[in-house]
């Protein structure tokens, strides 16, 4: 059985219809309304989706944009083997939340016995330790404490960076923010600098044959946004090409998430 | 002596004055408190401390700076047209912010009179007849001035924005967006909305960019926009000032508050843009005692209360790790006594403030269909705590992430007012919608939309700070609660959090002591 053993009592509780999980390493590129399920008391909600009978989570990278009820999920990625994903099978690949409203998705999960045992979305509690330093000096309550810093990317002049987005979004992730950081500053440091943006719209083919298509406007959208931040971060005035290619690619149903994407290359001059 | 240290004196005896006032008032019961307000022009010194006695206690006002004369500083000179000087409107008595009480005590001592209640923004509009309670009845009830923002939005730079939505006005209560000389079709168009002075107080905390949450100190969370620079450094700059954050620096701000609410013919000078950030910056406030749980700050107190906590604290800091709360920990006050024992209604109340923070930094609720914040990556809904949620900077208590959202104050259908303009903004079929209310959205204040003319942040504002609350009564941008129970039912409303009535004091009690 490709299902992990702890997922089992799950699926017995959620009583799905007959259901027929898709095969690992099978690609699965569908629309469907997302659920929060609710951890317990002290944890976080995660996301699943309901689609052809089986629960799936889906593993998306972070900062990329968590589901979001009242709106529609397009789910884009390989069923993994490898573990679950909010009680459910995990999908490897990206989530878009589409930006016009569905009201129709609105279910909040209870946490149930079995979810709690997963437990999932838990935070760090205090330890014993921590709460003695408190009680013998209670200033220490205030004490700077920082979330880990994201992992500064590394950047090289003539190599291409690929930002990819969510549909219809040109919202970039914290770690591709700190990626056009550091490319900035890679950019500042080079006489002569050029910079080549290059924005694209994208198109989608769903597994029940219907295509998505991103507004015509969303490669100019993309690209002049990244043009204005690498500027407001420092790159020279007048060094950056912007590309836009507004005409939507032909989906294929494999990967399409990939047609979503802008790539930044910041050369020396030749 | 120097002249320095002979200030220090008097703002000893200040607070001396103060202190024994306040014993005094809480003697006496019920009599009401002598005026403590400060007008334009008037002569007062700042020392290191002064405090002023308020319903809940006493706030606490420290100075880091030299010691100040207010007769001749720019913030406390009447410098425009109409009388008003910065202080006017930013009262030390009320955390530098203006409380209703406040406002409602100068127009009987000075029926009317005061330059506080200026037709230009301390009356619902200046069209109205001046002088009567009703044409001024946004300011007497709720401590609401109007802001007029140009309709369409306007650039830094003057240039127009290009709104993703249109407007109607669909109820005018005041007036002001339909008037000929005022309005949205007058040859200036405007859009009247009406807000709460914000606390000019503890500024570093406002003005400081997020620490350690890389990339935040360069772009907005939201949609990971690049934040605003100074236009005079070049510098990005925290976008915590102002509930839409359109004006980012001190200088831009006060240049701006000179010409509007002050009715200034000239430009502030350099020298005077220079005095009002120094004291802007110098100032700290905080409760600074409760009438009910005693001295706040010091030894065997919550570290996290008082001025000088303020003072002492580092800015731009996220707190409610388990570790590191965001005001700091309040469990000394909890079980003061070993079981039996009875505690003293002191004790009492600190235990009743204690269980409140706790609740305030743990309990935990789902967050949702919050507008430009459950869609900025967070998902919808989001299960945190008041604290790890939204106010989570250290000590301060706003959103340290720079950015803006709609807790539904401005639109409906979470809150409906009557008192206040109604907008129907229809959003253009290219534009991305407001997430969790489409491309039609009724709304009291688009909020920092009239910034930056985007349809998905109609109604969003900027969290404030929480200090001083006790002074500074109704609450949230729009004056939207008069008292902090009411504060405490929206939120219980709004996200159905069913706090227990024990719950909802305890968070009151909490409050009232920061
Ligand atoms: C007529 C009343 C009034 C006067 C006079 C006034 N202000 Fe304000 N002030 C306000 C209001 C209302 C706001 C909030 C505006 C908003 O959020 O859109 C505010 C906000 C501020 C803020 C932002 C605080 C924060 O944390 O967001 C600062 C700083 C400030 N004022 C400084 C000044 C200075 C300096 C002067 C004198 C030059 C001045 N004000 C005069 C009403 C006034």
């Amino acid at each position: 059985m490709r299902m992990p053993g702890k997922l089992a009592p799950i699926l017995a509780l959620c009583a799905m219809t007959v259901a027929v999980p898709a095969s690992a390493q099978e690609y699965l590129n569908f629309v469907a309304c997302p659920v929060a399920q609710d951890t317990g008391e002290r944890s976080d909600v995660c996301f699943f989706v309901r689609h052809n009978g089986e629960r799936y989570g889906v593993s998306i990278p972070p900062d990329w944009g968590r589901p979001q009820l009242g709106h529609k999920l397009l789910v884009e990625g390989n069923v993994s083997d490898e573990g679950q994903e909010c009680g459910g099978v995990k999908i490897e690949g990206r989530a878009s939340v589409l930006p016009e409203l569905s009201l129709e998705c609105d279910e909040i999960a209870p946490a149930t016995p079995e979810i709690i045992a997963l437990k999932l979305g838990r935070r760090p509690d205090i330890t014993e330790e921590q709460r003695a330093m408190i009680l013998a000096d209670p200033s220490t309550s205030l004490q700077i404490m920082r979330l880990r810093a994201l992992p500064v990317p590394e950047v090289a002049l003539g190599q291409t960076e690929t930002i990819y987005f969510p549909f219809e979004r040109d919202r970039a992730s914290g770690p591709d923010a700190m990626v056009m950081l550091e490319l900035a500053r890679l950019a500042e440091a080079t006489p002569g600098v050029q910079i080549s943006v290059r924005a694209f719209r994208g198109a989608n083919l769903l597994d029940n044959g219907e295509v998505l298509v991103e507004r015509e406007e969303m490669a100019r959208q993309r690209g002049e946004k990244i043009v204005g931040i690498l500027e407001g971060l420092g790159a020279p005035e007048g060094s950056i090409h912007l590309e836009v290619f507004s005409e939507a690619p032909e989906p294929t149903g494999r990967n399409d998430w990939q047609s979503r994407r802008a790539e930044l290359l910041v050369s020396a001059p030749r | 002596m120097t002249q320095l240290s002979l200030n220090r004196i008097s703002a000893a005896l200040l607070v001396g004055a103060s202190l024994t006032f306040g014993v005094a008032a809480m003697s006496q019961g019920a009599e009401e408190p002598r005026s403590q307000w400060w007008g334009p022009g008037e002569e007062h010194v700042i020392g290191e401390t002064l405090e002023f006695p308020n319903e809940e206690g006493r706030l606490r006002l420290i100075n880091t700076g030299e010691s100040i004369n207010t007769a001749g500083h720019p913030f406390f000179e009447p410098l425009g047209e109409n009388g008003r000087a910065c202080v006017t409107c930013h009262q030390p008595s009320d955390a530098m912010s203006l409380s209703a009480k406040t406002i409602q005590a100068q127009w009987d001592a000075t029926g009317g009179k005061d330059p506080l209640f200026a037709a230009v923004d301390g009356s619902n509009c200046p069209s109205l007849p001046q002088g009567e309670e009703a044409s001024h009845s946004l300011l007497l009830t709720k401590g609401l001035f109007r802001i007029p923002r140009p309709w369409p939005p306007r650039a830094a730079d003057g240039t127009v924005i290009e709104p993703e939505f249109d407007l109607e006005v669909v109820s005018d209560p005041t007036g002001c967006n339909l008037d000929p000389e005022w309005g949205m079709f007058s040859d200036d168009p405007a859009v009247s909305v009406f807000r709460r002075p914000r606390p000019v107080a503890n500024m570093k905390y406002m003005l400081t960019l997020p620490n350690g949450v890389t990339p935040h100190e360069y772009f907005m969370y939201n949609d990971k926009s690049l934040l605003p620079t100074d236009p005079e450094t070049g510098e990005f700059v925290s976008v915590q000032l102002m509930s839409d954050g359109r004006l980012p620096t001190l200088r831009g701000q006060a240049g701006d508050a000179s010409s509007t609410h002050l009715e200034m013919i000239a430009k502030l000078s350099e020298e005077e843009l220079r005095q009002i950030e120094e004291f802007e910056r110098a100032i700290y406030v905080a409760q600074g005692f409760s009438n009910q749980a005693g001295e706040l700050g010091g030894f065997g107190t919550p570290p996290g209360l008082g001025p000088e906590a303020m003072r002492d604290g580092p800015p731009g800091e996220l707190g409610n790790n388990p570790v590191n709360r965001v005001f700091g920990t309040f469990n000394m006050w909890l079980n003061q006594r070993s079981e039996g024992e009875e505690l003293t209604p002191q004790e009492e109340f600190q235990a009743s403030v204690a269980r409140g923070a706790n609740v305030f930094f743990d309990k935990r609720f789902f967050i949702q269909d919050v507008g430009v914040y459950n869609d900025k990556g967070l998902g919808n809904p989001f299960k945190r705590s008041c604290a790890s949620g939204c106010h989570n900077t250290v000590l301060a208590g706003m959103d340290l992430a720079p950015g803006f959202m709609d807790l539904g104050l401005n639109n409906w259908p979470w809150n409906r007012r009557e008192d206040l303009p109604l907008f129907k903004a229809t959003c253009h079929d290219d534009a991305v919608p407001q997430s969790y209310l489409g491309r039609v959205i009724y709304t009291h204040d688009p909020g920092r939309a009239l910034v930056t003319g985007r349809c998905s942040d109609i109604g969003a504002s900027m969290t404030q700070q929480m200090r001083g609350l006790a002074a500074r009564a109704p609450y949230f941008m729009g004056g939207e609660a008069d008292t902090l129970r009411e504060m405490v039912d929206f939120y219980d409303r709004r996200f159905n959090i069913r706090y227990t009535d024990q719950e909802k004091q305890d968070l009151i009690n909490f409050m009232s002591v920061l």
